[in-house]
């Protein structure tokens, strides 16, 4: 039987000379007319450069050294670049991550439609637009008649991803390669997504080659799972196998490292037990409004306000862990800032430790920050890359006049270092020396470094790759039993708020729609939002535990 | 390195070492040798000398030390005015964020030079006078681009993080957002100091600079322009080495922003961090 995509044993290289890295190493697999093949892996596994090697669109530092590609049998390695050209978009259309910088922002929607559509389908003029409407159309995007016309920028993230696959879907491709279409995406968006490429797969019968990190994605699109772990495919499966029964250690160590109930009641952490709520609250917020004006004319008069969030009230106790969750532009972010006081909260009460934040002067404000920390998502933009990581944790001993001198300071760095796991050799590095998760392990001992009582995690994790993640929330869960540290954990991942939280607020257009104990919420949740959003995580069907 | 930037770093050394060798006095700039007036290089005299019998030598090698001295502290203020007036306009906002972008706009809305040509008129003529002018219209660019960069490393998590530990405001200026704008600001240093020779020569031209008897390339080319038939190379000498001089600052100056900018591209995408390995 002849498959749609072969590709057999596919090596692709990157450097030249002496050093030599095999990204991709020895590959072979296949896509059949209708089916849907999931690669699967994290960061740096090679699946993206495979990908571009199917398209032949590698950057200039890599070149394909080995394997060939058939599609329809025919090997796409003997075209000349003029004949795949051709292929690309015609014969294989391409959608990638980022829809915001996939699209050109000075086209309309139509005229980015209709460039694949002249190129592919030599259409031009008034049979070019309608059969661009028609595509905006069959990808769901409403008022096609007008909205032909408008630019990316008048379009949400979703909809510039459904022009993407609009584009794709132009040259009538046998087969689609989805490279993580869906990761830039709100969990609610990437549901409809989804559901849109099966649609469009059932009518057109294309294969799909679908890349992803996400098990959960895999676990709804896949017909076959192929994992890629440093450039190999180490386990290929049909899904309902593969979710059943993965075979290998890397893919059982995927399934272990994802958070949810299972694994907090695996891993035994206290998070299981419910903390003792008596007593004065850590900290209560009431009331807290966030607005933004909104100027407009020439004096610039306020015509409105955006509210970021809007009348929020949120308990907080020593020890516990409160999950605030919500889609981008939830407000969620905004709320953790305006807590600590980082930008300006309009209305509210604040009380942290029997005080109001809101009312402190500078000066007191600056000696009660020791108490309360953050850490932030982004492990790149966290830390100066000018400063050595012992300057980067003694900066907040400095400012709180932690440690009787400097020996003392560099005794509380080693051992700052080694409580979240790394080695206090390392302080004399640089933070490009490390890795995303290590990054975060000493942001998180910069926080430590003042003794806090509060840490507000602002998406700590939703930056790295599920085994780190894993090792992240760990390592979290770890220092608040020790610690007795109370977290605000900012996060849109579901699973996360299931394995580590104790108390769940849902936040969504900056007011809290619902909020409870985590087993209340999510496993009866009040709320329509909060069934829509729950409903849209794409669930991993995992067979596991009856082994 | 390629030959011009070669070429570039010798001329610049030798700018700088005869800049700095003219307050040794090797040989009196002005010391008049009334039979030797406007005779044209030879053997024995290397450029030549002027309408008042002075060594043209001798007197480039002193218009060097003027050009240096104004050039560079000229730049000295201006970098460090700029830079404190445009970091402090970006993360205090405010009333001052208003009004020091109103006066960067208004300084930025003369033509540089005609305004310093202006105040070096109303100051009067003078090497000081001349610096002062100089540093008054060069501060706007510095403020200019610090104020830029600044807003755009203000909002990065570090700085935020640093404000959440309680660091005090001075200490996050030093720290934190100096040394991440600090490449595009040398850069525009390095080209200031070109435009500043140039400028300190335009007004010693006007005779708005240095003052007589005393040297500089400016007023040795006004000096010349009389005798431009009969002596061209009492115009060409002190010409040449203006040209030479800021060229070969030019180049520098570019070669150093693709460094920095290169730098900046890896510092912004990360080298390949190490992988995490299995757990």
């Amino acid at each position: 039987m002849t498959h749609l995509l072969e590709v057999n044993n596919l090596t692709t290289q990157f450097g030249s000379g002496e050093r030599v890295e095999a990204v991709v190493d020895n590959v072979s697999f296949s896509v059949g007319q209708g089916e849907t093949v999931v690669l699967l892996g994290e960061s740096g596994s090679g699946k993206s450069i495979t990908a571009l090697s199917i398209m032949r669109l590698l950057p200039q530092a890599a070149r394909i050294s080995g394997g060939d590609i058939l599609l329809g049998g025919d090997s796409l390695f003997t075209l000349s670049e003029r004949a795949m050209r051709h292929v690309r978009g015609g014969r294989i259309g391409m959608i990638f991550q980022e829809p915001q910088s996939s699209l050109n922002p000075v086209l309309t929607a139509g005229q980015q439609i209709g460039e694949a559509l002249q190129q592919h389908k030599g259409l031009k003029g008034r049979d070019q637009l309608l059969r661009a409407v028609e595509l905006m159309d069959a990808v769901g995007i409403p008022e096609p008649d007008r909205r032909v016309h408008e630019y990316p920028h008048q379009f949400s993230g979703g909809m510039k991803q459904r022009i993407m696959i609009a584009m794709a879907l132009a040259g009538e491709p046998d087969l689609l390669i989805a490279d993580e279409p869906t990761t830039a995406l709100d969990v609610t968006i990437q549901a409809q997504v989804l559901e849109l490429l099966r649609d469009l797969q059932k009518k057109t019968g294309m294969g799909i080659l679908f890349i992803t990190h996400d098990l959960g994605v895999a676990s709804v699109m896949a017909d076959r799972v192929a994992v890629m772990y440093k450039g190999q495919i180490v386990e290929q499966q049909g899904s309902d196998a593969f979710f059943k029964s993965p075979e290998h250690e890397y893919s059982i160590h995927l399934f272990n490292s994802l958070p949810n109930r299972d694994k907090r009641i695996r891993d035994e952490k206290t998070a299981a037990t419910m903390p003792d709520r008596s007593g004065k609250p850590l900290l209560s917020v009431d009331n807290m409004k966030v607005y933004y004006p909104i100027r407009k004319g020439l004096f610039k008069r306020v015509v409105g306000h955006v509210q970021a969030v809007d009348d929020v009230s949120i308990e907080l106790y020593a020890g516990e862990t409160v999950a605030i969750v919500g889609e981008s532009g939830s407000g969620k972010t905004t709320m953790g800032k305006g807590i600590l006081q980082l930008l300006e909260v309009t209305d509210g009460n604040i009380v942290f430790n029997g005080e109001d934040l809101n009312r402190l002067d500078a000066a007191t404000l600056r000696k009660r920050r020791s108490d309360m920390q953050i850490v932030f998502q982004d492990p790149y933009s966290s830390m100066n890359p000018r400063m050595m990581i012992a300057d980067i944790i003694e900066e907040g001993m400095l400012a709180q006049g932690i440690g009787s001198g400097s020996s003392d300071r560099q005794n509380r760095i080693d051992k700052l270092l080694t409580d979240v796991g790394m080695k206090p050799e390392h302080k004399l590095r640089y933070p490009h020396e490390f890795s995303g998760g290590q990054r975060q392990r000493i942001c998180i001992a910069r926080a430590l470094a003042v003794e806090p009582k509060l840490v507000i995690c602002d998406e700590p994790t939703s930056a790295l790759d599920v085994s780190v993640q894993a090792q992240i929330l760990d390592l979290l869960n770890d220092l608040q039993q020790r610690l007795g540290l109370a977290y605000l954990f900012i996060t849109h991942n579901i699973g996360v708020v299931e394995y580590l939280a104790h108390y769940v607020a849902v936040m969504y257009q900056g007011r809290i729609v619902e909020q409870g104990a985590v087993e209340d919420v999510l496993y009866a949740p009040a709320h329509s939002y909060t069934r829509k959003l729950l409903s849209a995580v794409p669930m991993v069907r995992t067979g596991t535990e009856d082994k | 390195m390629n030959k011009p930037v070669y070429l570039a770093v010798f001329i610049t050394a030798l700018w700088l070492v005869l800049g700095l060798m003219a307050g040794l006095e090797l040989s009196d700039p002005d010391r008049i040798d009334l039979g030797r007036i406007l005779e044209p290089p030879a053997s024995g005299s290397l450029l030549g000398y002027d309408d008042l019998g002075r060594s043209i030598a001798a007197r480039l090698v002193a218009g060097a030390r003027t050009s240096l001295v104004v050039a560079l502290t000229v730049v000295m203020i201006s970098a460090l005015v700029g830079t404190v007036v445009g970091i402090t306009s970006a993360w205090f906002g405010g009333w001052w964020g208003r009004i020091s972008v109103m006066l960067i706009d208004i300084f930025m809305a003369f033509p540089g030079l005609l305004l310093a040509i202006a105040l070096a008129g109303i100051l009067g003529p003078g090497v000081s006078n001349a610096i002062i002018a100089l540093a008054v219209v060069g501060w706007v660019g510095f403020a200019r681009l610090a104020r830029a960069q600044t807003l755009s490393v203000r909002e990065r998590d570090h700085v935020l993080a640093a404000r959440a530990m309680g660091t005090r405001t001075p200490v996050i200026l030093v720290k934190h957002i100096l040394p991440l704008i600090l490449a595009p600001l040398i850069v525009q240093a390095t080209f200031d100091i070109a435009g500043a020779v140039i400028a300190e020569a335009t007004l010693s031209f006007l005779g708005l600079g240095v003052q007589p008897p005393a040297a500089s390339w400016g007023s040795m080319i006004r000096d010349g322009v009389r005798y431009m038939l009969s002596a061209p190379h009492m115009v060409v000498a002190p010409g040449a080495a203006i040209f030479l001089v800021v060229l070969s600052i030019n180049i520098l100056g570019d070669r150093l922003r693709d460094r920095l900018d290169v730098r900046m591209l890896n510092g912004r995408r990360e080298p390949a961090a190490p992988r995490e390995t299995l757990a």
